[in-house]
């Protein structure tokens, strides 16, 4: 074991006293101490109520009581059948007969947003008008003390000043769970409204959910970089200056895209067993000064393309530039595009004072080899598979991967795909746990994660659900054993690695990076 | 059925108050320095409200470790989305307040630019005064990983004091 000590002691006065500032800041401690005898059954509650007083986000109530409703009423529902279903959380029957939407409205909202609210509540399709009830602070909390009767340190989290109202709503007989969540999905939007629950009964099942074991999928490549010969598109004239500006990108239908790591060039997706790479995807730019601006020679490289390229296509005429199949716009002079190959396009963008047409007939093109990250996980044509309950707009994961990236100072790894694509590659020492990448939803989760090198075997705990393995990728010949898990409507609450004789080498919470920026979007019928 | 259902409810009381003494204030100074004062509130509560089943059901063998580990993953995942929101923010700049100490607000500023699990260590090491083999167990980390982020913060911090 080493015992040395990591202190610079010529750092450490002043860091600690920047640390104690830090932690005087925080608040007088919330934890009122009970004297010790009466510690047993007083420290919960009082435990519970200082959490309570740090839980000061208007929305912290609904995270704990949110869903409680439906499930507690299943149970009921079902606790003849399933007698082993515990039934220790029990609701008002007056309040949940026939509702199947109840709207969480944040604590302390004004009379006027409730009544906007109720409003609303009342001219929607498909809702009985005189079946909305609305339950006060003091009826949600009573509401809460049945649901949560098994838990008293949560109840003892809410307060008739956090706790969230609610609007229990009873649609007109026969309104089908699509109609419902379409209802849904727009009273989310009116102001002071925290959440909206609806009654999973009724749900369709999801069409092309793969079957568990062909979910957890990490099945890749066991290198981290690939050679790969790539058209390389430069322009040789006189007056121009060439400065590599490199960027990794993917686009999403609409033709944006997000840079994922400075210094990053492209990504492999197909690598060979000999180490070397098929295909790739992402850009490549170069940006010349010109002797009034500037000019961006974009490469692109995979079937996704850019808003240039789609703006080409859709607005452009085809030309001849310099023997090649060129795309420029009538009255657009600082745009043009030609077609290298199937997969590799070169748009220019030029700033005033440029003329990219005249420039693309000068482009010459060579092939260069380079060693580019490769995407690990089977990268998932998803739009099919992935549950219609995240598809919005026609967007859905269309594409996704994670990629470790070795050739960057700092190795990094990420997930690539849509509408993932802004997800930063984050920096991981190698033989290290880490989560890079969770989206834990309902209706789909991707999980991206480094494991220790000695780990022969990884599983996902998630409640409700026995625990499953995930398939490992491994890369231990740079330093990392990675996994990539697709696991649908699971919900994973843990990542656990266990070595070959199955000892647990550690174990990490999966944390949501946050469900909407990962794509998990609300549930919108019949998109 | 999950294994926190079969324990009798004063022993999971207790369970948890024994939790919550011996462990809260520790995550709150830890979360303090991870994630900076104004959220360590909430990002201690949220640690431990959503670790407690598991720990409390006797799954973790280490819960302190357990803990901090959770609220550096959740740090790093709320530092992301900061850094979403920062971009879209116009940043006021404030005057400081060091007076005539401007190497404090100089290191306090190197410390707000470490990633979460390079102050995590920072913390454990200046105020926990841990070594190197025990921060690597309570990070999950190996220890030649807690020396090079101890390493990294080093070199950021003698710059700041330059």
């Amino acid at each position: 074991m080493t015992q040395r000590s990591p202190v610079d002691e010529r750092l450490a006065p002043t860091i600690r006293e920047v640390l104690a500032e830090m932690i005087d800041e925080l608040p007088t401690s919330p934890m009122a101490m009970p004297p010790e005898g009466e510690a047993v059954g007083l420290i919960p509650r009082s435990a519970a109520r200082s959490t309570a007083r740090v839980l000061t986000a208007a929305t912290a109530g609904v995270v704990l009581i949110a869903g409680l409703v439906f499930a507690a009423s299943r149970r009921s529902d079902h606790s003849v059948a399933e007698p082993s279903v515990p039934a220790a959380a029990d609701v008002d029957q007056r309040a949940v007969d026939g509702v199947r939407m109840i709207v969480f409205v944040l604590a302390g909202a004004s009379d006027e947003s409730l009544e906007l609210i109720r409003d609303n509540l009342e001219m929607l399709p498909n809702i009985d008008p005189d079946r909305i009830r609305y339950l006060g602070p003091e009826e949600s909390l009573d509401q809460a003390r049945r649901l949560l009767a098994d838990d008293p340190v949560t109840f003892e989290l809410l307060n008739v000043e956090n706790i969230p109202t609610a609007f229990y709503v009873t649609p007109i007989e026969g309104t089908t769970y699509d109609e419902l969540a379409e209802v849904a999905a727009f009273v989310e939007t009116l102001p002071q409204v925290a959440r909206v629950d609806i009654d999973p009964e009724g749900r369709p099942s999801i069409p092309g959910v793969p079957e568990s074991d062909e979910t957890a999928r990490s099945a890749g490549p066991t290198n981290a970089t690939a050679p790969v010969t790539t058209t390389a598109a430069t322009l040789r004239s006189t007056g121009l200056t060439g400065s590599s500006r490199a960027s990794i990108t993917w686009y999403a239908p609409n033709g944006t895209g997000k840079s994922t790591a400075a210094g990053d060039e492209l990504a492999c997706t197909a690598p060979r067993d000999d180490g070397g790479c098929d295909a790739v995807v992402g850009r490549r730019t170069v940006r010349h000064r010109t002797p009034n601006g500037q000019i961006d020679v974009i490469t692109e490289y995979g079937p996704a393309e850019s808003t240039w390229w789609q703006e080409l296509v859709r607005s452009g005429e085809e030309v001849d530039l310099g023997g090649r199949r060129g795309l420029v716009i009538p009255g657009n002079d600082e745009l043009a595009g030609l077609i290298v190959s199937p997969d590799t396009r070169v748009v220019l963008v030029g700033e005033a004072g440029t003329d990219p047409a005249g420039l693309a007939s000068a482009l010459t093109t060579h092939d260069e080899t380079l060693d580019v990250p490769v995407v690990f996980g089977q990268a998932v044509a998803s739009e099919e598979e992935f549950p219609r309950d995240s598809v919005v707009d026609g967007i859905a994961a269309r594409y996704y991967a994670g990629y470790l990236d070795t050739t960057v100072h700092q190795p990094c790894v990420g997930g690539i795909g849509v509408p993932w694509n802004g997800t930063s590659c984050v920096a991981v020492e190698p033989d290290t746990l880490v989560i890079t990448v969770a989206s834990p939803s309902p209706t789909g989760t991707i999980l991206i994660a480094t494991l220790p090198l000695r780990t022969a075997t990884a599983t996902v705990v998630a409640d409700g659900h026995p625990s499953r393995d995930l398939a490992i990728t491994d890369a231990s010949d740079v330093g990392y054993k990675l996994v990539f898990a697709d696991l649908d409507g699971i919900v994973p609450s843990e990542l656990r690695a266990f070595d070959q004789d199955g000892a647990e080498i550690g174990r990490t919470p999966v944390v949501s990076d946050g469900a909407v920026s990962l794509g998990y979007l609300p549930v919108r019928a019949g998109s | 059925m999950n294994a926190i259902d079969e324990t009798p409810a004063g022993e999971r009381r207790t369970a948890t108050d024994r939790l919550w003494r011996t462990h809260y204030e520790s995550l709150r100074r830890f979360c303090a320095v991870v994630i900076g004062p104004s959220d360590a509130d909430d990002l201690a509560a949220e640690t431990f409200m959503r670790c407690r089943d598991r720990i409390v059901s006797g799954e973790v063998l280490n819960p302190q470790s357990y803990l901090f580990r959770s609220a550096v993953n959740s740090a790093l995942n709320l530092r992301r989305a900061r850094d979403r929101e920062h971009r879209r923010t116009v940043q006021v700049a404030a005057p400081s307040p060091d007076g005539d100490r401007p190497e404090l607000g100089h290191v306090r500023d190197a410390i707000r630019a470490l990633s979460p699990r390079q102050r995590a260590v920072l913390y454990l090491a200046y105020w926990e005064d841990r070594t190197e083999s025990q921060i690597a167990e309570m990070l999950g980390l190996h220890v030649g990983t807690v020396r090079r982020h101890l390493h990294r913060a080093h070199q950021h911090l003698r710059k700041a004091l330059r």
